[in-house]
């Protein structure tokens, strides 16, 4: 089953621990999840701009760097609205995960039963 | 439009560059030789093989063949790195600035990080970055223009 956690959310929560740009991004979500979780730059950039079209993030351009062929990096950092939809998206996350395992494993026969 | 001395210019370029790494890839079959040379060297009898001149002989064609394969793989990554720039160049005419400056800007930085981890498939790494890519900001850029038209739409 592919990982049902989205691009979006995943970058909500990397952009909690600071701004930061897309390669930098992908690194940190690879690096919280344990290595669960792979943004590729099909997903990372679109994921990105959606979200400040939303109001959730917003951008700036750094200085540029000769690694890069003399272009800068957009660095993206929340805003108070990505900062609600992050903590949001955390507490969905720990409603319908968050219960301890021993709870799921004692809800689930009777589930089935009914 | 691209001007057409940018073109001619460009293609010079790759063609010298070209010429290039086909120049470096026979200096890498003359080491092949000092190679030969070196067994040569070791199959002579022990009192041949010991005398001073063949040892100074020996360590000084090893010491030109670790210059040489030094020199051979800074040449063509700053070649790689030269290519995959015009590459991307042309990319930067096509597609709009901010996603230039986005993604091709990050591909580049990835690629420059592949020049440090070591491993025999690192230009397969960065042609495979070098092809997507070109493939995910003709997608990405389809996908700009089609939120630009929808949000005009429902203006």
């Amino acid at each position: 089953m592919d990982n049902p956690v989205t691009a979006k959310a995943a970058l909500l929560r990397a952009l909690v621990q600071g701004e930061g740009f897309g390669l930098d991004l992908i690194d940190r979500v690879k690096v919280m999840s344990g290595g669960e979780v792979m943004l590729g730059q099909g997903s990372v950039y679109p994921a990105l701009r959606d979200l400040e079209r939303e109001g959730l993030v917003s951008s700036w351009e750094g200085e540029p760097t000769a690694e890069r062929g003399g272009r800068p990096r957009r660095y993206y950092k929340l805003t108070a609205l990505g900062k609600r939809a992050a903590l949001d998206t955390r507490r969905t996350v720990m409603a319908l995960f968050g219960a301890p395992v021993g709870a799921l494993r004692l809800a689930l026969p009777s589930a089935v039963a009914r | 439009m691209i001007p057409l001395a940018v073109r001619a210019f460009s293609l010079r370029k790759m063609v010298v560059l070209w010429m290039l790494r086909r120049s470096i890839r026979e200096n890498r079959r003359l080491i092949g030789y000092a190679e030969m040379t070196q067994a040569f060297f070791q199959r002579l009898e022990v009192p041949h093989r010991e005398s001073p001149e063949a040892i100074r002989l020996l360590k000084k064609l090893i010491r030109a063949k670790e210059n040489q394969a030094r020199l051979d793989e800074r040449t063509l990554w700053v070649m790689d790195f030269d290519m995959v720039s015009l590459v991307f160049e042309v990319f930067n005419l096509i597609v709009p600035r901010r996603l230039a400056n986005e993604e091709i800007g990050d591909a580049m930085e990835h690629i420059s990080r592949l020049r440090k981890s070591p491993g025999p498939w690192r230009s397969a790494a960065v042609a495979t970055r070098v092809l997507s890519t070109g493939f995910w900001i003709a997608i990405n850029c389809l996908r700009e223009i089609r939120a630009a038209t929808k949000g005009r739409k429902s203006d």
